[in-house]
């Protein structure tokens, strides 16, 4: 998930105080991880350097310093690209289970029944995304129904190795 | 409380045999999926419970009386008015439009049109099918013909609901609403569901699951299917 | 339950009202035939009973004067003709006011009187009295009524005399009462002092024609029903599935059921209803037609009260039955057409029915056929039943057979899945061609018998030489009719041959005088027949009636021409024998011949002045109307026959064409993917040609063998003839038959090729 890039994005709706920057991306993005406002200046900071925003003028009123942002065309070139390029598949559970697959099978472990369990805790997550679906906001729904067919995905590879377990035992032992 | 049981069940077609020896039980008011790779027997086990096929050996139990022992009228009977039933495909009448297909099972117990009707199409708006009770189910698009057999299969009040791959033929959109529209009922009604699938996202909406590998019934966790 | 079957019935869409359309046509077509088959035999049975009096003459009688209040009628039959057709002509003398009185009159006619049916009342005004009503002493006193006569045709008279004029003439009987009931053909047990012979004009034996139209509507009716089981499978996929995703909800069996036998009553109800109204309007039209011989009154063709009720009650429980058996298995399974095994094939039991059958007949060939003609109905009409359901039950075997043998040697592929698909379901192969093959039985049958009839009788070609030589026998002897009864000395003065001679269109005259011990044998390996005397200067004039031997005066000559082949008359020499000719006149005449050129006027005014000098013996007939009156029943049966051999054509032709139709609609999918995958058309069409081919002709070889089995076996047992092979006519036929076939196949190909176009393969 890229922050400045987030943060590049809602800038380029309007230009923004780094505070509505900030609750903007907890009530999309956040999930339950609310940015810290050192984050938020730090990044918007990064930004100005980089060239992809520049601070507009200084606004009297109450409270720490307040001044909006504004995007650059630089910054929107950058929005641009990023938006419209592939995210890079991420492998990180694959290959922890690929792992504990190979080492199952190189220490002669039951590693049919490890996938089972796999499996179980696959579905009981599906389970609750489901679930949560069911009352959930479209927002939610969305990101729940990401999660879903990933994890679809991944039984769908589980799947799949379950049913070559024998050959690749033959593989790993040799 | 046990609502459904197969104990030991043995089935044959000719020379190939679908199950060899199926035991599990389904409790009253669950969602139980029943997943397996195909060719797994899982539709066979779904047909023998629901008194569809009379396994050659092993028991059927329901609500607390053999169901492979009794007669075929019986079996008809329970079918008609204690179960209800949403296939993958071609459960529907051609012939019938929409709201007598829906009707159909509290037809054949003896009901008179009108009131059958009536309770046929109070399932239709919840199941967004209004508009569509005269049309045949040819002209229905294959959403529209699920939610029907889901009507169908919810109009008497069934105590059990068995779905075999309900969603097989649709695209995820038309199949998620399915599913939506099946479990809220199920919930509303205390119905005790069987689904067999293979997918599952659609599995993901039961309360557990089992898997039928090779006859055989068993859970991914080792407890009792 | 019935409001839905009738929704389920009615509101099927275009596949399933075409179904029911040509159902309720094919039970109309049925219940017709049925209808008019049985109202025929009703009218045969009437027509037999309507000329019951006719028989008066030999019936019994009891012994004794007459009882208090009867008086006896002298009572005496003969046969007149009238440009070929007959006339039965019955004198009568009453002896009193009490003597029985024949149907149809109100009272005997006196001398002087004669009474006619209308058809001979309107040709006695017609015609010129010199041919016809002169041979009737008096004149018309009314028409005979309906009640009396067989048939609209029937030209009947009854001519009055004292009873002194008929006393004692020969071949006369007094009798006390009229007959009343139909003696059911020529019994032995006759009256001992009646007549020996029978009334002339004989309608076909009615225990025959039973027996005749009975195989007629069954051979008529069996490919209706067939196109009717036919219709019903129709849509059966569809129909299956529908059944089972009712039993997948909860229907019963008895709900199916009856929803089938309300679905089958609907259609047979209608039918039904067709069939009723078909008959009722064609049945005055049906009346009118000969079928044997003679039209019939449209009272004649009547349906009793039973007939109708069991016909109408009938029909719809056939149909209710039929639906019930055809369901069998779909009871099964609510997962209907999913899980569909292997159809059982058919055993080699099946052949057992047309085996039994044709042993059956040849039981008789052994034992000797039964004694009465009703006996005969009883042990024929089972055997050739038999053959039939034989026919039809041993189908589906030989078809697998034949197609187990073409999959063993099969080259190419059209042929490998023809044979294959024939192995697996060789019941539906049969069922299409069954119709056509029952077809090709009763032509093989019916031609076989007719030809071998044919070769029994002594002459069949009518435009023979001597085709217009009025021949007349003057004393009845060496007539095979004629036995136990004195014959009457025969006439020795011909005072009216002058007459004769003088008639316009009369040629000559040859008489043959009478010779009590002559015997000649006219065709070399006939039989002996009875002979006389003729003069060779007569003969010379007669040149049709053969010759005499150079320089021979007077030679040997039968008695009664019809003992000898008609086609050789003109070319035989006739034996010299050595009496003088100045001898010859002071002999009686047995026989006269008289040669005409042929027109009506010649040879009916010389039949008038013949039967007017011999009143109460036959008229004379020409030679050509002998030949064309024993053709007559051979010429009736040819007619049914071809009526019956139509009819199956036709409608088996159409079951065909309705059976190739619905098993490419039922094997849309499986035929676009073979093409889509690159078969080509061709292949296709030679898998459809050979699914019917292949089980057509190897159960036609059949089928025509047991035709032929049947027709020796029947021909060899009743009437003693060994068979004779048909005429080039027959191979024709059945190679135009066979042909219809392969166009009605082809004319199937366009359907092929319209649904395996590729969008049919679609996923959709």
């Amino acid at each position: 998930m890229s922050v400045p890039l987030t943060l590049l994005g809602l800038l380029e709706r309007e230009p923004s105080h780094g505070y509505d920057l900030k609750r903007d991306y907890d009530a999309y993005f956040g999930r339950g991880k609310p940015l810290r406002y050192s984050q938020v200046y730090a990044t918007l900071g990064r930004l100005t350097r980089d060239g992809k925003a520049t601070p507009g003028p200084v606004e009297q009123g109450a409270g720490p310093e307040r001044r909006r942002y504004i995007i650059t065309d630089a910054g929107v070139a950058d929005v641009e690209e990023w938006l419209s390029e592939p995210v890079q598949p991420e492998p990180d559970l694959q290959s922890e289970l690929f792992a504990k697959v190979v080492l199952a099978l190189i220490l002669d472990r039951p590693a049919g029944r490890y996938l089972d369990i796999q499996r179980a805790a696959h579905l009981q997550r599906m389970r609750e995304l489901t679930e949560l679906k069911s009352h959930g906001d479209p927002l939610d729904v969305l990101l729940a129904d990401h999660a879903l067919y990933r994890l679809e995905a991944d039984l769908r590879w589980i799947d799949h190795t379950a049913a070559r377990l024998e050959p690749l035992a033959k593989a790993v032992r040799r | 409380m046990t609502i459904l049981q197969a104990k030991d069940v043995v089935k044959s077609f000719g020379q190939t045999p679908a199950l060899r020896g199926a035991s599990m039980t389904v409790r009253q008011g669950e969602i139980l999926a029943v997943m397996g790779p195909s060719g797994s027997g899982k539709s066979t086990l779904l047909h023998c419970l629901a008194g569809i096929l009379v396994p050659d050996e092993g028991e059927i139990w329901f609500d607390g009386q053999r169901l492979d022992t009794t007669t075929d009228e019986h079996r008809s009977e329970l079918r008609r008015d204690r179960f209800g039933f949403v296939f993958q495909t071609g459960q529907l009448v051609p012939e019938l439009t929409a709201e007598e297909n829906a009707a159909l099972p509290l037809l054949l117990g003896g009901a008179r049109r009108a009131p059958a009707i009536a309770e046929a199409r109070a399932w239709f708006g919840r199941l967004g099918l209004d508009g569509l009770e005269q049309r045949r189910s040819g002209e229905l698009s294959g959403g529209q013909a699920q939610r029907l057999a889901l009507a169908r299969g919810l109009v008497t009040g069934p105590q059990v609901l068995f779905a075999d791959e309900p969603t097989g033929s649709l695209d995820s959109v038309s199949g998620e609403i399915v599913m939506n529209l099946l479990t809220a009922a199920v919930r509303e009604q205390g119905t005790t569901v069987v689904l067999v699938t293979h997918d599952a996202r659609v599995a993901a909406y039961a309360d557990r699951e089992i898997i039928v590998r090779d006859g055989t019934v068993s859970t991914l966790t080792g407890v009792q299917p | 339950m019935i409001p839905l079957s009738l929704r389920l019935t009615v509101q099927g869409g275009r596949e399933a009202v075409v179904r029911l359309v040509l159902l309720v046509l094919a039970v109309g077509l049925g219940t017709g035939l049925l209808l008019a088959a049985i109202a025929g035999i009703n009218a045969v049975n009437t027509q037999n009973q309507a000329s019951a009096w006719l028989w008066t003459g030999n019936q019994v009688e009891p012994a004794g004067p007459p009882a208090a209040g009867n008086a006896r009628l002298w009572w005496h039959i003969s046969a007149d003709m009238f440009a070929g057709q007959s006339i039965t002509r019955v004198d009568v003398a009453a002896t009193g006011a009490a003597a029985p009185v024949p149907p149809g009159i109100a009272r005997d006619p006196g001398p002087g009187q004669y009474y006619a049916s209308p058809a001979l009342a309107a040709l006695l005004r017609g015609k010129p009295a010199d041919e016809l009503a002169d041979r009737y002493p008096g004149r018309l006193a009314g028409t005979i009524g309906e009640a009396a006569l067989p048939s609209p045709a029937s030209l009947v008279i009854i001519v009055g005399h004292t009873p002194a004029q008929l006393a004692r003439t020969s071949y006369t009987v007094p009798v006390t009462a009229i007959a009343s009931t139909w003696p059911g053909g020529f019994a032995r047990r006759f009256n001992p002092h009646g007549l020996s012979i029978g009334p002339p004009v004989q309608q076909l034996n009615a225990s025959g024609t039973d027996l005749v139209l009975s195989v007629v509507a069954l051979a008529i009716l069996t490919p209706v029903l067939i196109f009717i089981a036919t219709a019903t499978r129709l849509s059966a996929a569809r129909r299956e599935q529908r059944f089972a995703a009712m039993r997948l909800v909860g229907a019963t069996r008895r709900q199916i059921s009856m929803i089938a036998a309300v679905e089958s009553t609907v259609a047979a109800a209608g039918g039904m209803a067709i069939g009723f109204g078909l008959f009722f309007l064609l049945r005055v039209p049906l009346a009118s037609i000969p079928f044997t011989g003679e039209p019939f009154f449209p009272a004649q063709m009547s349906l009793s009260v039973l007939d109708i009720v069991a016909v109408a009650a009938g029909i719809p429980v056939a149909a209710a039955v039929a639906a019930r058996f055809a369901l069998r298995r779909v009871q099964i399974s609510p997962l209907g057409v999913a899980r569909r095994g292997t159809p059982k094939p058919p055993a080699a039991w099946r052949l057992i029915p047309l085996l039994a059958g044709v042993s059956e007949l040849s039981f008789f060939v052994v034992h000797g056929r039964p004694a009465t003609v009703s006996g005969q109905v009883q042990a024929y009409f089972p055997g050739i039943l038999l053959v039939v359901i034989g026919l039809i039950v041993a189908g589906p075997w030989l078809t697998m057979t034949a197609a187990r043998f073409l999959a063993r040697r099969a080259r190419r592929p059209g042929a490998l899945v023809a044979a294959r698909r024939l192995a697996d379901d060789p019941h539906a192969a049969f069922r299409a061609i069954s119709g056509l093959v029952l077809a090709l039985f009763v032509t093989t049958v019916a031609v076989a018998l007719l030809s071998t009839n044919d070769a029994t009788k002594t002459h069949r070609d009518q435009t023979v030489p001597a085709a217009n030589v009025l021949t007349d026998q003057l004393t009845g002897a060496g007539d095979l009719w004629y036995s136990g009864l004195p014959a009457a000395p025969p006439p020795t003065s011909v005072p009216w041959l002058a007459r004769v001679r003088g008639i316009g269109g009369v040629t000559g005259v040859v008489e043959v005088y009478a010779d009590a011990k002559l015997t000649i044998r006219p065709n070399p390996h006939g039989a002996q027949v009875s002979a006389g005397l003729v003069s060779c200067a007569q003969l010379a004039k007669v040149p049709s009636l053969g010759r005499c031997p150079a320089g021979a005066a007077v030679a040997g000559f039968p008695v009664a021409l019809n003992t000898v082949q008609a086609g050789t008359i003109g070319n035989i020499t006739w034996p010299a024998e050595p009496v003088p000719a100045q001898r010859l006149p002071g002999r009686g005449v047995d026989a006269l011949n008289v040669a005409t050129n042929g027109s009506q006027q010649a040879i009916e005014r010389a039949r008038t002045v013949l039967a007017s000098a011999y009143p109460l013996l036959a008229p004379p007939q020409t030679i050509g109307e002998q030949i064309a009156q024993n053709n007559a029943v051979n010429d009736a049966y040819q007619q049914l026959t071809d009526v019956v051999i139509l009819t199956s054509l036709v409608v088996a032709g159409c079951t065909l064409a309705a059976s190739i139709a619905a098993g490419l609609a039922d094997r849309k999918r499986p035929f676009s993917m073979l093409r889509l995958t690159g078969a080509r058309l061709g292949t296709l069409r030679r898998v459809v040609v050979l699914e019917s081919a292949v089980p057509l002709l190897a159960v036609a070889v059949v089928a025509i063998g047991a035709g032929f089995a049947a027709a020796a076996l029947y021909a060899s047992s009743e009437m003693k003839h060994s068979l004779v092979p048909p005429g080039a006519g027959y191979y024709l036929f059945t190679a135009a038959g066979i042909a219809m076939c392969l166009v009605i196949i082809a004319a199937t190909f366009p359907l092929l090729r319209r649904i395996t176009g590729p969008e049919v393969a679609r996923n959709e």
